[in-house]
């Protein structure tokens, strides 16, 4: 169909991709900030199920709050209603060290989650600030990958501060969410120096040309494919790789095998 | 394939002052990318009618579009006190005369606001024209555009350049407002395709990808992949914009 590959031609006519899609970055449940049709389990996973997302791994978007347990077990319900189609991260919030912790732990034992959720712009709190050495510490100790929001406008959490918590934990594997931000080219040039980092793709603006860019400068095996459903909706995150011009083996890697791999290494069973 | 053609209401022509993805300032490899995604036409807006002048612009993108089948003009609009722009009834003569069927503004810009004594004769004229008029979201606060709306109710208004944070405002705005459209091209909602078609009718919402500073795949696969009807999908794809472009009604 007009030269387009095997991904581009689902895309075009609206049927599912053809392979199982690994989501490593998307939420679920209401926000206060803004409202949205489609944020309950049952409807993401018909969402899910139209595009071809096998698995979404997701945070609460009521886990941003002084409560994130109210969210870590809205995940864990839904993790529990449709077994194998979602993953949970558990959420702590820094400013409360003395819940860290213990809600992490809860989190892990209790609940089941292997991974770990950060967003420094809305707990206000710096990737290199010491209010985040426990869930660090934590990860490292439970071999957890941490999703961190990165933003390049944002001090907390540019790429180059990302880049200093990288620096300092070797041992946590850092998925840098939105890859940076609006511009990915900082995050760009900084991942390619940390075996710990990966760039994630999940980004409202669905701009052309930014995966090729980034497929061009760091290993595609450094990619991973995230949609930020349903923060935000899936058909068009999904549609950035698939139209991308790039070959069907980078876009696999990317829409499914490093994020298996990612979930091998924190013992978590990927389609 | 589906049954129905893309008619792509968000594109541009030109450099942007600061770019922020890829740029396009040929007519006829525009036609052809957009082909590709099954996308057979559109209506363009050029940078230059945003960033230097109304005038310039229009006058490059008739141009650059002459030729160019199924491409049509957005002309970028201002009120004429200043006498640096057309007075209204001299504008819209013009508009018909080159065939140009639609209409913007850019007031944040500009530096115009759309409130009745400075832009009350420009609207209305646009309103007896029955030339669609593209509010993008960045320049136009939905306050404004409803309040537009309620005192030009045969101007069809098209917000465009939207994001997905504005449902609480905008549901109120096409609730009250049936002469208000929605381009589809930064509206990434979960389910919010459907659900606009199913509160308001898919007649409200207009297909746009904001090419090229977007991949134009993204809002084709936002339209294929929608659960929704294969009439509402046609009607949202080309047939909405076709309506509106032949000035039939709100």
């Amino acid at each position: 169909m007009n030269g387009w590959d095997e991904f581009a031609a689902a895309a075009l006519e609206g049927r599912p991709l053809p392979l199982e899609v690994i989501d490593i970055h998307g939420h679920i449940g209401d926000y206060g900030a803004f409202w949205a049709p489609g944020r309950d389990a049952r409807e993401m996973v018909e969402v899910m199920d139209e595009v071809g997302v096998a698995v979404t791994a997701i945070s609460a978007n009521s886990a941003w709050s002084a409560e994130a347990k109210i969210g870590n077990d809205l995940v864990a319900r839904a993790v529990r209603a449709y077994p194998g189609r979602f993953v949970g991260y558990a959420v702590a919030n820094p400013n409360y060290p003395e819940d860290v912790d213990g809600e992490l732990r809860r989190s892990f034992d209790e609940l089941g989650f292997r991974m770990i959720k950060i967003h420094p712009s809305v707990h206000q709190c710096s990737l290199t600030d010491e209010r985040y050495e426990k869930v660090f510490v934590f990860a490292a100790r439970h071999n957890a990958p941490i999703l961190t929001h990165t933003w390049d406008k944002d001090p907390l959490c540019s790429p180059e501060v990302a880049a200093e918590a990288a620096r300092r934990h070797p041992g946590v594997t850092f998925l840098w969410g939105h890859s940076g931000g609006s511009d990915v080219r900082a995050a760009v040039e900084l991942a390619v120096e940390f075996p710990n980092v990966y760039l994630e793709l999940a980004a409202s603006g669905v701009v052309d040309g930014r995966l090729e860019y980034m497929a061009s400068r760091v290993p595609v095996g450094k990619i991973v494919f995230g949609s930020d459903f349903s923060f935000i909706s899936l058909p068009q995150q999904v549609a950035k790789v698939a139209f991308a011009r790039i070959s069907p083996a980078a876009k696999r890697s990317i829409l499914h095998h490093n994020a298996a791999r990612i979930f091998a290494a924190a013992g978590i069973d990927a389609p | 394939m589906p049954g129905f053609e893309f008619f792509d209401a968000n594109l541009t022509l030109g450099k942007p002052c600061v770019p922020k993805g890829r740029i396009q300032t040929d007519a006829e490899l525009m036609r052809e990318e957009l082909a590709r995604f099954g996308i057979a036409g559109g209506l363009v807006r050029h940078t230059l009618g945003a960033e230097l002048h109304p005038l310039e612009g229009n006058e490059r993108l008739s141009a650059e579009l002459s030729g160019i089948d199924g491409f049509e003009p957005v002309w970028a609009v201002m009120p004429h006190w200043t006498g640096e722009f057309p007075e209204s009834h001299d504008l819209v003569g013009r508009m018909a005369a080159g065939g140009v069927r639609a209409a913007t503004v850019y007031p944040g810009r500009h530096g115009f606001p759309l409130r009745p004594s400075v832009a009350g004769g420009l609207l209305s004229a646009l309103e007896e024209l029955g030339a669609p008029l593209f509010l993008p979201a960045g320049e136009v606060a939905l306050e404004t555009a409803e309040e537009t709306a309620r005192d030009h109710p045969l101007l069809p208004l098209v917000i465009c350049d939207t994001s997905y944070r504005l449902a609480r405002e905008l549901y109120a705005v096409l609730g009250n407002c049936p002469n208000v459209h929605l381009e589809i091209s930064g509206y990434m909602v979960p389910r919010g395709i459907e659900d606009i078609c199913r509160r308001f009718g898919a007649e409200r919402l207009i297909f746009g990808s904001r090419y090229p500073t977007f991949i134009p795949g993204a809002a084709v696969a936002a339209v294929m992949y929608a659960a929704i009807s294969e009439r509402e999908k046609a009607l949202i794809a080309s047939g909405n914009a076709a309506r509106l472009l032949a000035g039939g009604g709100r």
